[in-house]
């Protein structure tokens, strides 16, 4: 193509900006997240001092490390254009699972096993359907909530099965001043995160979101990719529940209610979409520890119970609105361009 | 003459840009204006001011000789409507609804029904002489009636100027010629019409007027009838781009061994035993009206779907789905760019980089080299760009053209399977693409296309297959294929 050269090739080396478009899209999404967080914490610790101590953070952590562990599997899902609602219902039938086998004498690590295969084995469950029968995963697992929350109440009796020992890793564990639950959701953040942003597997959960049928045509197992990004969000459900049974001390057949709605308002908050295709584990992460900060801060701000919701819920569409207003215009710019 | 839509003397600028320069034009009523100008030239902000969805800096919007505002809501009501590439349908209503989408009739008590929908909306399609069921659901229709139905919507709404923008990238031929009779009769009806394609074929065979922008400022204006294409074209790109088959075809190829074979491969009722071999070192070119089994074949061809009966060998006896066949070295660019070629939101990097995923060799992504290796593949092919980590969105059609054509060179395909690679795309991208394909066979890769546009098959094909009916109706030498006898062979005549 060297006969008529009519267009100049602009190519801006990689190294040469760090402000790509992609790390401004970022900061768009985080920074408001940063502000909420360094707002609230400044407003609850000039009322309580003891807002910013260590116990109340180790707390916070702690007290955030389920939905967290929880957000790094949606995260999977949201950005490869999925979804999984039946995660509240399957770490309450995690944690009764989790208390009947502690009273059962089983090995911590047998317990930990059985958790994390039962949620494997739901998550492979959707993923077939949702793969192989082309159904809507919004109301497959929709139905998978109520049949999960109804097993775990029959199984339970309805009532919570209180863990006398067992499982006391979760309660005492710490190492470099973090508790085993804050240490848990690290790690998979960690993991999870390497494995969404920097490897084949995780260009495909983003190439299926974006456009599946494209990514299909460029010869990736959009199938395969679809079902594995289930089973990890099962898998992850089942380790979660194992450590609320551990850290509440009882296997609580209502556990999980309503998680499965606070993780996706949490990733979403961190910038993903419910379009697939995008998102980030970083992001959930923000969006996770915003609601922690928010729950911990209404505390100490004697703020009552009843308006936990409503300020959960400002939190949220204020949050939104930025970040979907930004996008909205940044979109429009780029079309305009065109 | 009656002037109905005027812009007198138009500026607009975005930040950066100049996007248009003291633009005038004027579309009189009853007849069809030519908007002409390659991707970039200011066509597309001229009509969005035209329609209000952009406000000039400077400059006056005048219906029927009335000055308007520039806002959506001034415009419709003085009677501008759009049709724009991405149809405004609502897919999963009935072609009456669509039809009536902006103000379904009130019948008795002001209630809207269901009948007096249907009823009226027949009314109105056979108006504009669309052939159209009311009752059908509208994502039964095909492209071209779905164009019908979106002209049949405007007319209806007491439409002064009808702004059509490349209504027939998709069509063929048969569906061109449908669509012809109505804009004409759209026109008859005293209706100005103001037509924006890249075949300048069309322009001549429907337009009366014509304008030509060129970086935003309008170069030359006049009567169809006083014009040749020769010199609209060099209107609209200053000096001459070669469209002539001489010019992008260097001589016989020689064909080399078979890289995909298809024997007696049926699909459903659309590909009806078709046998076809495409051989290294050679454009093969496969044609045929809408709904012939084309698009199907190509979709054979490329493994993302199975044949029903029959084989399809795709390099030496190789099976087993589009992923296989990727690894195999088959790349495929799917006819339609933006449902199904590109992630629109996502990188040009990652857009460009897509099928290398699918090759799966070290499991680590390193997003530096990513956008290395993506700068690099995209400067062999002159795509134009500012950045390759900007969402693909931004891009010419042409471009993100070839950006998939990228794709497919990054992981060293050499069988090249093409479903329209020119749609919606300029000619000077046009004539690089041909090229660049050309030079594919050369190299010894096979080359795959399946078009509908006669010039691009005439212009670039060793061998041309015209299917009819998911048959093979004939074969054409490269050399002798006319679109005369091509258009013969697909009426079957």
């Amino acid at each position: 193509m060297s006969a008529t050269q009519t267009q100049v090739v602009l190519p801006t080396t990689a190294r040469r900006k760090w402000l790509t478009p992609a790390v401004r899209e970022h900061l768009q999404v985080y920074l408001p997240l940063l502000v909420i967080v360094i707002a609230l914490s400044a407003l609850a610790s000039s009322r309580n001092g003891a807002f910013l101590s260590t116990m109340n953070l180790e707390r916070m952590l702690v007290a955030s490390s389920v939905l967290g562990i929880l957000a790094v599997g949606q995260t999977f899902l949201l950005v490869g254009g999925q979804l999984d609602l039946s995660v509240g219902s399957l770490v309450s039938l995690g944690s009764v699972l989790t208390a009947k086998l502690v009273a059962g004498e089983v090995p911590d690590v047998v317990i930990v096993l059985v958790a994390v295969l039962v949620g494997a084995a739901s998550g492979a469950l959707w993923g077939l359907l949702v793969s192989l029968l082309r159904v809507p995963p919004f109301i497959l697992t929709l139905g998978g909530l109520a049949v999960f929350a109804s097993i775990a109440l029959t199984v339970a009796k309805s009532t919570p099965i209180p863990l006398p020992t067992g499982l006391d890793w979760l309660q005492t564990g710490s190492f470099l001043g973090l508790r085993t639950p804050t240490l848990i959701w690290l790690l998979c953040v960690i993991v999870g995160g390497v494995l969404l942003h920097f490897t084949r597997f995780g260009r495909n959960v983003f190439a299926l979101g974006a456009n599946e049928e494209a990514a299909f045509l460029s010869g990736i197992a959009t199938t395969r990719t679809k079902i594995a990004i289930f089973v990890l969000n099962g898998t992850l459900a089942g380790l979660a529940a194992v450590v609320i049974t551990g850290r509440v001390g009882a296997g609580d057949p209502r556990a999980g209610i309503g998680l499965e709605l606070v993780v996706i308002a949490a990733i979403v908050l961190g910038g993903a979409s419910l379009a697939g295709g995008r998102g980030s584990i970083l992001g959930s992460l923000l969006g996770v520890l915003v609601l922690g900060v928010v729950t911990s801060s209404l505390t100490f701000l004697s703020v009552p119970d009843s308006y936990d919701q409503f300020v959960f819920g400002a939190i949220l569409i204020a949050a939104v609105s930025v970040t979907a207003g930004a996008d909205f215009r940044r979109r429009r710019k780029v079309q305009r361009r065109a | 003459m009656r002037a109905t839509l005027e812009l007198r003397n138009v500026e607009k600028s975005f930040p950066g840009a100049r996007a248009l320069k003291d633009v005038s034009l004027t579309a009189f009523a009853g007849r069809v204006h030519a908007l002409l100008g390659e991707n970039g030239a200011g066509k597309s902000t001229l009509i969005k001011i035209a329609s209000g969805a952009l406000q000039p800096d400077a400059g006056q919007l005048l219906v029927d000789g009335r000055r308007q505002r520039f806002t959506p809501r001034s415009a419709k009501a003085a009677g501008v409507r759009v049709l724009h590439q991405e149809r405004q349908i609502a897919l999963t209503r009935s072609v009456a609804d669509n039809v009536l989408l902006d103000l379904p009739p009130r019948g008795r008590f002001g209630l809207v029904t269901g009948r007096g929908v249907a009823r009226e909306a027949g009314r109105r399609l056979a108006r504009v002489g669309a052939d159209l069921d009311p009752d059908a659901p509208a994502w039964t229709l095909s492209v071209a009636q779905m164009q019908l139905l979106e002209l049949a919507r405007a007319v209806c709404a007491d439409a002064k100027c009808i702004i059509m923008d490349e209504p027939t990238a998709t069509l063929h031929r048969a569906e061109i010629d449908q669509l012809f009779s109505v804009v004409r009769q759209v026109r008859d009806s005293g209706i100005a019409v103001i037509y924006i394609s890249h075949h300048l074929d069309e322009v001549m065979e429907l337009a009366d007027d014509y304008t030509v922008l060129r970086d935003g400022t309008k170069v030359h204006d006049g009567l169809v009838a006083e014009v040749t294409t020769g010199e609209l074209v060099s209107h609209m790109f200053g000096d001459e781009v070669s469209m002539r088959r001489a010019d992008i075809h260097e001589g016989a190829a020689t064909p080399g061994p078979v890289a995909i074979e298809l024997k007696d491969a049926c699909f459903g009722g659309a590909v009806r035993s078709v046998s076809l071999k495409a051989r290294r070192g050679e454009v093969l070119v496969v044609t045929g009206a809408v709904g012939c089994g084309s698009r199907e074949v190509a979709r054979l061809m490329a493994g993302a779907i199975q044949p029903t009966s029959g084989t399809v060998r795709i390099l030496d006896g190789h099976r087993g789905g589009r992923r296989a066949a990727t690894r195999a070295g088959v790349g495929f660019l799917p006819a339609d760019r933006k449902r199904e070629g590109l992630m629109l939101d996502r990188s040009i990097v990652e857009n460009a980089l897509l099928a290398e995923n699918g090759m799966l060799r070290a499991p680590a992504f390193n997003p530096l080299s990513a956008a290395r290796r993506a700068t690099e593949v995209c400067r062999r092919l002159s795509v134009k760009l500012s950045d390759v980590r900007a969402p693909i969105r931004g891009l010419s059609g042409g471009n993100q053209q070839k950006v998939i054509l990228a794709r497919w060179l990054q992981v060293g395909s050499d069988v090249l399977v093409l479903d329209e690679p020119t749609a919606g795309v300029d000619i000077p991208s046009k004539s690089e693409i041909y090229r660049l394909l050309r030079e594919r066979a050369a190299a010894g890769d096979a080359v795959v296309v399946f078009s509908t546009e006669y010039q691009e098959i005439c212009c670039i094909a060793d061998r041309v297959v015209v299917m009819r009916d998911g048959r093979i109706a004939g074969e054409l030498d490269g050399e002798s294929a006319t679109e005369h006898r091509i258009f013969e062979m697909e009426l079957g005549s």
